[in-house]
């Protein structure tokens, strides 16, 4: 099921940019590994769902799998070969919106090798560059 | 208990606004220096740097004591508080607090668990909800870790943190009813934490809609 929100103010957004890094959900809050991102950019609700297939996989014989970003803006398009004007187009997909720095996936209970295996087959399903993470040491 | 790194770090420059603000923080982590500060025990805060090799080094000890030899003078400092980049790869600052090895002093430790839950092999999973434990203990005898025991947890079963046993001395800080870990039965569905959950139908409900189309019908009638 690909995620959308239950509830909106708004259906059609502003493109807006990316700029910056994350300052917040850019490490590893609740399993022991996770996948980074070092771009900005826009995840679609297909892609995540991708993603948690492939993760979901990996974790089947015991462990868990957090999702740590939603598609909260909608994207919009118009047809091909529309004369200009006659309004904004229609939402054509969801997206989250990630900065470099992100945590998109983690996972818990999983040895290092198989969360790393697990996330090299997830990364390469996204459309930004991602690194595998663990925990920040405890001070 | 861990080792207490010893490290020389350097007071930094008072002619220079104090050694303070963001673009000396900037010159100093592009030295390969990691600014840090020391406060504590009712003295002025010493601004002061590290190299990144001993800031790697005080982690990789995992310990949370250090001493600093800021010239002539050493001093005990705690760990208090560590600022990372975006991606987590380098240091940006240390928090510094001077201790006394007697003080007792609130820090967090982390939490590791030992034996084998016979839940596990009734088909459960061990989810751990706290990672880290809040403590009060004297600075001098700050646990490496906590160590909780799994050894007698069947499915559906959990621990809370009035349940840890914990070394003499140390008393834990988090609330008691807080579940630690516990054995679950497996579930391949992910969970998202930030998420409010994915909605049934092909659009979202629009906010408010319904009480607009309300006073129209209202008005209409």
């Amino acid at each position: 099921m690909v995620m959308m929100p239950k509830r909106v103010k708004f259906r059609k957004s502003q493109k807006g940019r990316v700029r910056g890094n994350a300052t917040r959900g850019n490490y590893v809050a609740f399993g022991d590994y996770g996948l980074q991102t070092l771009e900005a950019g826009r995840i679609s609700a297909e892609v995540l769902e991708a993603g948690r297939v492939v993760a979901s996989q990996a974790v089947k014989g015991g462990g868990k799998l957090y999702i740590r970003v939603f598609p909260h803006k909608s994207v919009t398009s118009i047809p091909a070969e529309t004369r200009m004007g006659k309004g904004k187009g229609e939402i054509e997909y969801w997206a989250a919106v990630v900065k470099p720095g992100t945590v998109i996936f983690e996972i818990a209970g999983l040895s290092e090798d198989a969360a790393r295996a697990a996330f090299s087959r997830v990364a390469y399903k996204m459309p930004v560059r991602c690194r595998f993470i663990g925990r920040r040491p405890t001070i | 208990m861990a080792e207490i790194a010893t490290i020389s770090v350097l007071p930094r420059d008072p002619q220079k606004n104090q050694g303070t603000g963001s673009r000396v923080a900037r010159k100093l982590r592009a030295q390969g220096r990691v600014p840090a500060i020391v406060y504590g025990h009712k003295q002025d805060p010493l601004p002061i740097s590290l190299s990144r090799d001993d800031a790697w080094l005080l982690l990789k000890k995992a310990g949370h004591l250090a001493n600093l030899q800021i010239g002539d003078v050493n001093e005990t400092v705690l760990i208090r508080d560590l600022q990372w980049d975006h991606l987590g790869k380098e240091i940006l600052h240390f928090d510094f607090s001077r201790v006394s090895a007697d003080e007792r002093i609130d820090t967090v430790v982390k939490l590791a668990t030992f034996g084998h839950a016979p839940g596990l092999a009734a088909g459960g999973i061990l989810e751990l909800l706290m990672h880290e434990l809040r403590i009060n203990c004297r600075a001098g005898a700050i646990p490496d870790e906590v160590r909780v025991d799994i050894s007698h947890l069947a499915l559906n079963q959990g621990i809370h943190v009035r349940e840890l046993v914990l070394p003499d001395g140390v008393t834990a800080r988090d609330d008691a009813d807080k579940l630690v870990l516990h054995v679950t039965s497996r579930t391949t569905s992910a969970v998202t934490p930030s998420a409010e959950g994915a909605a049934t139908s092909a659009e979202p409900e629009l906010i408010g809609k319904k009480e607009k189309e309300e006073k129209d019908k209202e008005k209409e009638k």
